[in-house]
């Protein structure tokens, strides 16, 4: 295996596109084991109390103990987050399909999407509460209501990208609007759309963690985090975290992975 | 301005003229900012005729290309395509665009760009054997054979070019309308290129609308040269170039050749000074 620093050269692509990847997960792995070791031996030398920073090893071994609820609670979680988004990108993706055409609605719709994005998921926490009671329901409307302005923003971007030598030599063809639709402005909105995707789905499972935080069930990271916050089992919270971090970065990666598949004729994904 | 004797030459009564350009009038904008890009062009191409337009820029050649292919529409005048109006002959896909950039989908193979065209038109008693049997027939044509599972962005500008002249013939339009497409090629795969495109020209019997900024390049391919001056776009002069058909490299050499390229450059100079 050649990771060499000839990444030009004429070698086999799948030797270099290892050395890349290498070159991407080494170093942050590295920072991420030195901090570790370093919080450890903090907690040590300082004598800092368990409650306030337990030890890395210490939530990393109950992590594992509680490996089984964790499991099932972040199901839960990543349920709701992810009924949520799919509820948010219909939303989104629907209301950019229908506006792009159309400046004055485009527009106007982008306005209520800004506005949207400004407002703080804690805020509207709460209100879904009142709106769809305190179980998954609340909890669902707040993530779409969190990723349906992310979505319909970058889609509606990408849909309005598409060339207008491409858009005339469609209408040269005498194409239909939906043929165009789906021959050229979709294509051209597909890297948009999974960049909106990617910042979705981390919004996601943040705020289907905040809304569990707000009350229902005790059978998801954010009621489980609330439940031991209270009783200050500080070690049972972080292992929720690290759950918590674990599924999030595990939604993006595979967004990521299709991303790379579905767009590899995409100049940015081309390398070399 | 006066226009010579042959820029009112309209082709025989009996024959219908593939394009005819009729006092066209195009105005940009509206009030104060309007801009008049074209004024009372009469133009006709005949059928199978090869007319390049010429000219500065912003002299509206490309707008008297897109107004025939009903990309924008006339502020007065008419222009019919076919006996049609641009419309019609858009719905009826009479007419082959050809931008300057080659404006392929990256997305799709060299193979299925070509086959774009088809896709969306449903060509009656096309089957599907035929259409793929035309596609490599084409694409052998444009010199692209073992191309087909390529991308775009894998093949160079002329190359990519070609693509695009595949996918312009692959429906068998009657009509090219062809806006500077080797405009930003370089001098060497220009000519051969130009060389390309007579000889499709002759095998398809299409009629060409070609506009180009390269006086050279205008004199090489057409019948006729059409000047125009700059702002409003108006017909300067139109010029018959009476070189034998086929024409090759060795044209070039002529001294003929080298006699209308003259004319042509004076025609553009008396256009352009009547700009300044």
């Amino acid at each position: 295996m050649t990771t060499g620093a000839d990444t030009s050269g004429a070698g086999p692509a799948e030797h270099r596109d290892w050395g890349r990847y290498a070159g991407i997960i080494v170093p942050p792995a590295l920072v991420f084991v030195a901090a570790l070791a370093l919080w450890e031996a903090a907690v040590e030398v300082f004598e800092i109390q368990r409650f306030l920073l337990p030890r890395p090893s210490e939530i990393v071994a109950l992590f594992f103990e509680d490996f089984g609820r964790l499991i099932k609670q972040g199901r839960n979680t990543l349920g709701v987050a992810g009924r949520g988004l799919l509820l948010g990108g219909a939303i989104g993706i629907g209301l950019a399909a229908l506006s792009f055409r159309t400046r004055w609605m485009a527009e106007g719709l982008g306005i209520y999407a800004a506005v949207l994005k400004a407002v703080p998921v804690i805020s509207l926490a709460p209100l879904t509460v009142v709106w769809f009671g305190i179980e998954a329901g609340s909890k669902i409307a707040t993530v779409s209501i969190a990723t349906a302005p992310i979505l319909f923003t970058f889609t509606l971007v990408g849909l309005r990208r598409a060339d207008p030598n491409a858009q005339e030599l469609m209408r040269s063809y005498a194409a239909g609007r939906l043929r165009t639709f789906w021959s050229l402005h979709v294509p051209y909105a597909l890297p948009f759309f999974f960049s909106g995707l990617k910042i979705s789905v981390t919004i996601a499972m943040i705020v289907a963690i905040i809304s569990e935080y707000f009350g229902g069930s005790f059978e998801n990271l954010g009621g489980y985090i609330r439940n031991e916050a209270n009783n200050v089992h500080t070690v049972e919270v972080w292992t929720a975290i690290v759950m918590a971090c674990a599924l999030g970065i595990g939604l993006y990666m595979i967004v990521a992975i299709i991303d790379r598949f579905v767009l590899r004729w995409h100049s940015s994904k081309r390398g070399g | 301005m006066t226009t010579t004797d042959s820029a009112r030459e309209t082709p025989p009564a009996d024959t219908q003229a593939a394009i005819a350009f009729e006092r066209i009038r195009k105005e940009f904008g509206s009030g104060r900012d309007a801009t008049l890009a074209v004024d009372d062009v009469d133009l006709a191409i005949a059928e199978r005729e090869f007319v390049s337009l010429i000219g500065p820029s912003g002299c509206g050649k490309s707008t008297l290309l897109r107004l025939a292919a009903d990309l924008i529409e006339p502020s007065g005048g008419s222009v019919l395509v076919k006996g049609k109006p641009p419309r019609q002959a858009r719905l009826d896909r009479d007419y082959g665009f050809i931008f300057q950039a080659p404006t392929l989908f990256d997305w799709r193979t060299v193979w299925k760009n070509v086959a774009l065209p088809l896709e969306i038109m449903r060509i009656p008693g096309m089957s599907k054997q035929k259409k793929q049997d035309e596609i490599e027939r084409l694409l052998g044509m444009v010199g692209l054979d073992g191309f087909e599972k390529h991308r775009p962005y894998q093949l160079s500008g002329g190359m990519q070019q070609r693509v695009s002249l595949a996918r312009a013939l692959v429906f068998r339009p009657s009509i090219l309308l062809m806006d500077e497409p080797f405009g930003a090629l370089d001098e060497i795969t220009r000519d051969r290129m130009n060389l390309e495109l007579l000889r499709i020209w002759s095998e398809t019997h299409t009629t060409i609308l070609f506009v180009t900024h390269s006086i050279p390049e205008a004199v090489l391919l057409s019948g006729r040269v059409v000047v125009m001056t700059a702002r409003p776009g108006r017909v300067q002069s139109v010029i018959p170039i009476d070189l034998p058909y086929p024409r090759t490299t060795e044209v070039e050499e002529s001294t003929r050749y080298y006699e209308l390229v003259t004319e042509v450059r004076e025609a553009l100079g008396e256009a352009m000074a009547g700009d300044a």
